[in-house]
């Protein structure tokens, strides 16, 4: 109940402020920012290093609404559209990033995998992640 | 016993002993076949279970390994919080409907995610049945192993209990599961490839396997009595065909013996050793046939001779006294009647026939001057004639045939009176012999009612007369009554051979 009032309240400010959503990885991640280009091909698994670092991209689950408005909102592409993209992929050997269930579990895991990145809104960051970039 | 159930006994011993070893042996033969064609089949069932545990198994590996490698295990790194891992694991469980659980352990020996949702985050503290790493597909690293806690009560679904069989498990010499017993049974066991210290064993109900067995050796027996009783019949038929020829010519032996009718015909069948010997036996029968049908007829003739002689001797008596020839056979004829009246056997009463012709065959060595004399005998002429009852016995007694001597004392005692005043001994009553007191009266009878050179013939009534004035005293009377009684007969035979 408390889950889908914040839902609610973040699919609300999304449209009305914007950048709400943060790409967040371990405090000891070596970059302190990435740029919107370099984020996209991060997760469209285009490539796996930013500047000689490994990245390891980190999807919410595919029925989270903040799934829904990162794919919309930031990748600006349509479900369909990624499927596609997916199927595509997958023949050449690369498969899309892997899911955490909850922002919670994102952050665990961002902490816990050298070189995670994962998206979380804004107002779920705890402290042990810093924050690279913002949409 | 005898010879035919001599050779039945030989036959059947010499064929229904190796029969009934033959067919014991094939029968315990049978009976191992089929006991080890159970143990096979059990075997076979046994090897079948235990591949079904083994690929069951070999299931629940491959599941493991698989799961293994999903992208969910990289949940390990957020520590399952979204509990994706335990719910993937849990679903599993149901799954493979499996008693046990599986745990994903981290380094540290502590659980992060399980089936059982109750040891999460506890330590693990059991060796597991079986584990796999899990390397995540981020790093390829190794993160965590998934591990198999199991209990061997997993087996027990492929177990097929029933009356009559029984599975369990034997996990390092103690045996598990293992719901009932049989007093006796027959058990195979087949150990897991995996681990040779945990076996699975069947047992089965040998109370089952013996009556399944009990019902074909009955069969068995049957059989086996069936064969004996037909070896035992061809047997009987067969020797009573072979030895009937034998038996045959043994009946007839004894029945030849018996009645000593030597004429009997032996019947000769076939042409082996029996049918030479009775034909041998026939030959030899035929033989004996010939030589006792001889030796009757040599005996008649001598019998023919002998009669003649006496009869001929008789009548050379008579010849000589001028007696007609026909006295001597009247007086034999009456002697033999009145023998068979008195209750002489008709042996002896034809004995006597035959000897009283001689009864006065004494008189051939009295002077023709006495004997032929008309008219009575002065007194030393009766003493001369009365000497041929003597003499007939003197010379007839020296013979030591049964004939001869009959009519030796016919001769010596025909002139004996009754009332002891005869002579030559003067015998008295029943000191005289029968022969000579039944000739006696014969010889009377006929004298008196002959014409002799001194006298003529007298009329019956005057003999009758005299016998009756003479019974008991010249005649037994005994012979005097039978003579009146059977006057008839007498007379007939006076009539028959009368003088011409």
């Amino acid at each position: 109940m408390k889950n889908k009032i914040i839902l609610t309240i973040i699919f609300s400010s999304i449209t009305l402020f914007g950048a709400e959503f943060a790409i967040v990885a371990d405090k000891n991640f070596q970059l302190d920012s990435l740029n919107a280009k370099q984020t996209k091909d991060i997760f469209l698994m285009k490539r796996q290093f930013v500047k000689g670092v490994k990245v390891v991209p980190v999807n919410a689950s595919a029925t989270s609404k903040q799934r829904d408005v990162f794919e919309k909102m930031f990748l600006k592409m349509p479900r369909h559209r990624l499927t596609k993209y997916w199927t595509k992929m997958h023949f050449q050997g690369v498969r899309p990033p892997i899911v955490q269930a909850s922002s919670k579990s994102i952050q665990l895991f961002v902490k816990n995998v050298e070189g995670a990145l994962g998206y979380v809104p804004k107002s779920e960051i705890d402290a042990t992640v810093k924050v690279l970039y913002e949409f | 016993m005898s010879f035919r159930i001599k050779i039945i006994a030989l036959i059947l011993l010499v064929s229904i002993v190796p029969y009934a070893f033959l067919m014991s042996y094939f029968g315990n033969t049978l009976r191992q076949r089929y006991y080890d064609n159970t143990l096979h089949e059990m075997q076979t069932q046994l090897s079948l279970n235990v591949e079904q545990i083994q690929q069951y198994l070999e299931n629940i590996k491959r599941d493991m390994q698989f799961i293994g490698a999903l992208d969910v295990m990289n949940d390990i790194y957020s520590l399952d919080v979204d509990r994706r891992i335990s719910n993937l694991l849990e679903q599993k469980k149901v799954e493979l409907e499996l008693l046990g659980d599986f745990y994903v352990v981290d380094k540290n020996d502590s659980i992060i995610a399980s089936s059982n949702s109750e040891k999460i985050f506890q330590k693990i503290d059991k060796e597991p049945f079986y584990s796999v790493d899990i390397i995540s597909n981020i790093n390829n690293e190794k993160i965590a192993l998934l591990e198999l806690e199991f209990s061997l009560k997993n087996f027990t679904k492929f177990f097929d209990n029933n009356d009559g069989q029984i599975y369990y498990i034997v996990d390092d010499g103690k045996p598990l599961f293992k719901s009932s017993s049989f007093e006796h049974f027959i058990v195979v066991r087949k150990a897991l490839a995996f681990d040779d210290k945990i076996e699975i064993v069947l047992e089965k109900n040998q109370e089952d396997f013996l009556n399944e067995l009990a019902h074909y050796e009955k069969l068995f027996i049957l059989a086996l009595l069936l064969g004996a009783i037909i070896i035992g019949w061809s047997a009987f038929i067969l020797i009573n065909k072979l030895i009937r020829p034998i038996l045959e010519l043994s009946h007839n032996v004894e029945e030849i013996t018996k009645t000593k009718d030597y004429s009997k015909n032996i019947e000769v069948q076939g042409k082996d050793e029996i049918a030479k010997l009775a034909q041998a036996f026939k030959q030899m029968l035929s033989g004996i046939v010939k030589a006792l049908k001889e030796n009757e007829l040599l005996n008649k003739e001598i019998e023919e001779t002998q009669k003649e002689v006496v009869f001929t001797m008789g009548a050379i008596g008579e010849s000589r006294s001028k007696e007609t020839g026909n006295h001597v056979k009247r007086v034999a004829e009456y002697s033999k009647l009145l023998a068979l009246f008195y209750g002489l056997s008709e042996d002896e009463a034809e004995m006597l026939k035959q000897a009283s012709p001689m009864h006065d065959i004494g008189k051939i060595a009295i002077p023709d001057a006495v004997l032929n004399k008309p008219g009575r005998f002065n007194d030393d002429e009766r003493k001369i004639m009365d000497t041929h009852a003597q003499i007939g016995y003197e010379m007839l007694k020296a013979s030591n045939r049964p004939l001869l001597l009959a009519a030796a004392t016919v001769a010596y005692e025909h002139h004996e009176k009754w009332d002891g005043t005869g002579y030559p001994r003067k015998l008295a009553g029943e000191e005289i012999h029968i022969y000579g007191r039944i000739t006696a009266l014969a010889d009377v009878f006929d004298a008196l009612g002959s014409d002799r050179v001194y006298k003529k013939a007298w009329d019956d009534e005057r003999i009758f007369n005299l016998f009756k004035e003479q019974r008991a005293q010249h005649f037994d009377p005994k012979l005097v009554d039978l003579f009146f009684e059977n006057l008839d007969q007498f007379l007939k035979i006076r009539d028959t051979f009368k003088d011409t």
